[in-house]
């Protein structure tokens, strides 16, 4: 009996943390989410459609424009070179940016730029793990 | 020289595996009356060989052969290093003749074979020690034979990949793969990694990671085997019980432990000084991998608590034990796997399959282990708000935790599979499966893990005053008044919040600002009511409700309930930053409070670490708190000559100058470099001199890298990347960064106190808890009696 009793509040304190943990997870997945392209697949979409979207791909060489603020590049489909699209970047580039580099970019279209607005540019980063970083 | 090298990585192989055969088979059930005079029909696990005692010494000497010949691999690698041997692909790739014999050295665990290969030699390191420990002895032969088991199984499926997928002796070939002749100088180790941070970090990582297979084996190796075995003493043979596992093993889980922080505090602090975006966990894939198995062994470490003391969740023990295990294998298959786009580049993913089985495998056999097992259950758990149960609330915090990163880390892959589902499902689901997004941002993370590390502080607020067991008291209404109080505390300033949010959404109305400040000030009376009744002591009496250190409690409420009132007025209003600095700040100070109130506390070693550790990470939770949400950016045009303010600060750029690395620096490798020097001021009182570089090295002519400088303060910490220069003109990055020391220094009190802990091991050992022993259960059973048999 004493076991039944000890055993009932830890149950609906579980729920309750799931619950919260549940509601924590919905709000972050809400407000959280970002929809991964490839560039070919963004460039089949219309523009309004691509906000928060995570862009793979290669820096085309001889692509990368700097200005005061930030840079210009187009950036290569992974499988498919002949496939590009404009990137705008304001803000402090990497240090493993260069031409032909592998990219990820965070952002969307907005109305008044044909560009893609990145928020975020990565390389990929010098791994310990990888295993061809310099061909 | 490197055939031969491969073929020691083979006979290593060889030997695991034949032994953990001979090991598993000595522990084989016999038929008939066993030695120990045991009746097989009522002893969990049945009688050993006769001849299991020689299996056992072949078994130890085996391990240490392994061992030998797996150093030997390691020197030889470590030899074609510092000869500069390009005949291995392996040298070629991650070193070349300007690296720094240092950097030489740690090339080894540079790529993803060395990686593997010292991660094998760690693991079987920690096998070696574990086996010369007193504790090791303490234990019956078939607990000794069944660890050697499962270690050897392990041992030998790293050795199996280290002898096919990933060799690192592979000699270096040509574009198609033929062998080629060693070129005249390597690729050389990337400049970002040629930092004593990054340097340290994979290494500690590795060897926390094998220090838990020891505790893991052994965990599972004490459930099969039940923990009871026979001796002979005085001509009679009787039964004994043996040490509890994780008493056996607790250097090992401590050391692990204490490796494991070190290694995320160094990454963390090798990203922030090194990668120069102003912050220093970004939730990427990599970092979360080493975060799992440390959430895992941090959930362990508490419900452990309760079996040591209580003598209750030995099962759950176990079962967690085994799962920080696994989750340092899943750690290397999220590393090595490929299976995410990450920021770092992985392998190619040619050990990811066999390891996704190795997991899958080892996660089903802990399951069946766990639940099959015969161990003795302990009573039931005391009451909710004892210690016993808040120590389940923060072991249901860290695996939730856990379990989070693990999703959100694998949620592309999860989306991909529900995604690939869609043409076999209904269409109204597949429209559901088509809009789903296929990652999430940084900010998931933060939303979701902050508030539970928030939670945590709190706990750590109240979870030092409770009693073991506590007797459960009716409510009063002065009690729930009190709690009423709080929630409103609590609710109401976000309430208004979630509500003024609403309605600047749907544009339609603006909360009146009298109802958000009415609220707020409804909630301020609320805590300072609720404050009062526990400054002027009106709850129910302590003694009854089973509270320790009852003034030391009462302030640290108090001085929660005031410090967020005075950081609200500060305009700290993010309510999980202003819960987490509150709570923070005060439980450190209850913590302080404890032992100065009773300096006889600080002779108890382990309680001294067990509460600077948690010192520690309340000071890690308040930097984390401030210096993420309250992180100011500003991108600055600074001239020469031409002070620029941004805030509080002034920038003035005093110079801009080349130069390049001096020779004889040996700490790193050939460099030029540019440096904006910028002299800073905050109210006019001069703050420091920021000399942030961009440097090209020798060896990547066609990068440049950041040198980011930081003016250090305990308060805000001015942090600069250089970006561009044009002329006497350059472009700047400032970040200002409250609080992001507490960070390191909270990280840095992490790493040392479970140093007092490890050393008092042995102390503690020889003075068994009171509690455990009081209960009859675990009185030893006369030898050959029925419950001789039954494991502990």
């Amino acid at each position: 009996m004493q076991a039944q009793k000890n055993k009932t509040p830890y149950f609906a304190a579980l729920a309750f943390f799931l619950a919260g943990v549940a509601y924590l997870i919905f709000a972050g997945f809400s407000e959280s989410s970002m929809y991964f392209r490839d560039v070919s697949e963004a460039l089949t979409m219309p523009k309004n459609e691509l906000r928060a979207t995570r862009l793979f791909g290669t820096v085309r060489e001889g692509s990368i424009r700097l200005d005061k603020q930030g840079i210009r590049f187009q950036l290569e489909d992974q499988h498919d070179k002949s496939l590009t699209m404009w990137i705008s970047y304001k803000g402090v580039v990497p240090d493993a940016f260069k031409d032909e580099a592998e990219v990820i970019v965070e952002g969307g279209f907005e109305p008044a730029h044909d560009d893609f607005m990145a928020r975020t540019l990565m390389t990929k980063c010098p791994s310990k793990y990888e295993k061809d970083n310099r061909v | 020289m490197y055939g031969f090298s491969s073929l020691v990585l083979f006979g290593a192989f060889f030997c695991a595996v034949l032994t953990a055969g001979a090991a598993a088979f000595a522990c084989r059930p016999v038929s008939g009356p066993s030695s120990s005079g045991r009746n097989q029909t009522q002893v969990p696990f049945p009688p050993l060989r006769p001849a299991s005692r020689s299996f056992l010494l072949v078994a130890e000497l085996m391990q240490w052969l392994v061992l030998l010949l797996l150093t030997l691999a390691s020197a030889v690698l470590v030899h074609a290093f510092i000869n500069h041997d390009f005949s291995l692909d392996y040298v070629v790739r991650y070193s070349d003749r300007t690296l720094p014999s240092f950097y030489l050295v740690t090339a080894f665990w540079a790529g993803q074979s060395g990686s593997m290969l010292f991660w094998a030699w760690a693991v079987s390191l920690s096998g070696a020690v574990f086996s010369l420990t007193p504790g090791y002895r303490r234990l019956t032969i078939e607990t000794r034979l069944l660890f050697w088991v499962f270690f050897l199984c392990i041992i030998s499926f790293f050795l199996l990949l280290l002898t096919t997928w990933n060799d690192p002796f592979e000699p270096w070939t040509d574009r198609s793969g033929m062998p080629a002749p060693p070129p005249d100088d390597g690729f050389g180790l990337n400049p970002m990694l040629q930092n004593p941070g990054m340097i340290l970090h994979p290494p500690l990582l590795f060897l926390g990671y094998g220090g838990f297979v020891v505790p893991g084996c052994l965990a599972l190796a004490q459930h099969i085997a039940g923990g009871f075995g026979s001796r002979l003493r005085s001509g009679v043979i009787e039964a004994f019980e043996e040490a509890a596992w994780g008493q056996a093993a607790r250097p090992f889980i401590l050391a692990a432990w204490l490796l494991l922080t070190a290694g995320i505090i160094l990454g963390a602090w090798w990203a922030y000084m090194e990668l120069g975006w102003g912050g220093y966990w970004a939730w990427d894939p990599v970092e979360n991998a080493s975060l799992i198995p440390w959430l895992a062994a941090t959930a362990y470490l508490h419900t452990a608590l309760i079996e040591s003391r209580r003598g209750k969740l030995r099962r759950i023990n176990c079962f967690l034990m085994a799962l920080t295990t696994i989750s340092a294998f899943f750690a290397t298959y999220l590393v090595r796997s490929g299976i995410i786009q990450s920021l770092h580049a992985f392998g190619t993913g040619s050990v990811g399959q066999p390891l996704l089985i190795f997991i899958l495998a080892s996660l089903y056999l802990v399951f069946i282990i766990s639940l099959a097992s015969q161990v003795r259950p302990g009573k039931s758990l005391g009451s909710l708000s004892s210690r016993e149960g808040l120590l389940v609330l923060v072991a249901w915090i860290m695996l939730a935790l856990s379990l989070i990163i693990l999703l959100a880390t694998l949620w592309p892959v999860i989306a991909n599979f529900l995604q690939s589902l869609i043409p076999l499902v209904p269409m109204s689901v597949a429209v559901t499966l088509n809009d789903l997004p296929t990652g999430l941002d940084t900010g998931f993370y933060n939303r979701v893990c902050l508030p539970l590390f928030a939670a945590l502080s709190c706990l750590l607020a109240v979870c030092p005053y409770r009693k073991w067991n506590t007797i459960p008291v009716r409510p009063t209404l002065r009690g729930v008044f009190s709690l009423a109080g709080i929630g409103a505390a609590l609710a109401l300033p976000l309430l208004a919040r979630r509500l003024d949010a609403v309605f600047q959404q749907t544009g339609q109305y603006a909360l009146p600002e009298f109802i958000q400040n009415g609220c707020l000030a409804l909630s301020a009376h609320a805590g300072l009511l609720f404050t009062g009744c526990f400054i002027l002591g009106l709850f129910p009496s302590t003694r009854r409700t089973g509270v320790l250190f009852p003034n030391v409690f009462r302030f640290v409420l108090a001085a929660a309930g005031l410090l967020a009132l005075y950081l609200y007025r500060l305009g700290v209003h993010e309510p999980v930053a202003l819960v987490a600095a509150s709570f923070s700040l005060a439980a450190s100070a209850g913590l302080v409070g404890i032992f100065a109130a009773t300096p006889r506390m600080l002779r108890d070693k382990p309680l001294l670490a067990a509460h600077g550790v948690h010192i520690g990470l309340l000071l890690v939770i308040l930097g984390v708190s401030f210096s993420g949400p309250y992180q100011v950016e500003y991108t600055l045009q600074l001239e020469q000559g031409r002070a620029v303010r941004a805030g509080d600060y002034t920038f003035a750029l005093q110079r801009i100058f080349q130069g390049h690395s001096s020779p004889r620096d040996t700490s790193e490798a050939n460099y030029e470099y540019l440096q904006a020097d910028i002299l800073v001021s905050r109210n006019g009182a001069v703050s420091g001199l920021l000399t942030p570089q961009r440097r090209l090295y020798a060896k990547y002519e066609k990068q440049s890298f950041t040198e980011v400088s930081t003016l250090f303060s305990l308060g805000n910490e001015v942090y600069a990347t250089l970006f561009n220069v044009e002329g006497n003109r350059a472009t700047v990055l400032i970040h200002v960064n409250p609080l992001v020391n507490w960070l390191w220094i909270g990280g840095t009190l992490m790493c040392l106190f479970p140093l007092l802990g490890l050393w008092s091991s042995r102390a503690r050992k020889r003075r068994p808890d009171q509690n455990m022993h009081a209960e009859p259960e675990t009185a030893l059973p006369p030898a050959g009696s029925e419950a001789a048999g039954k494991p502990c």
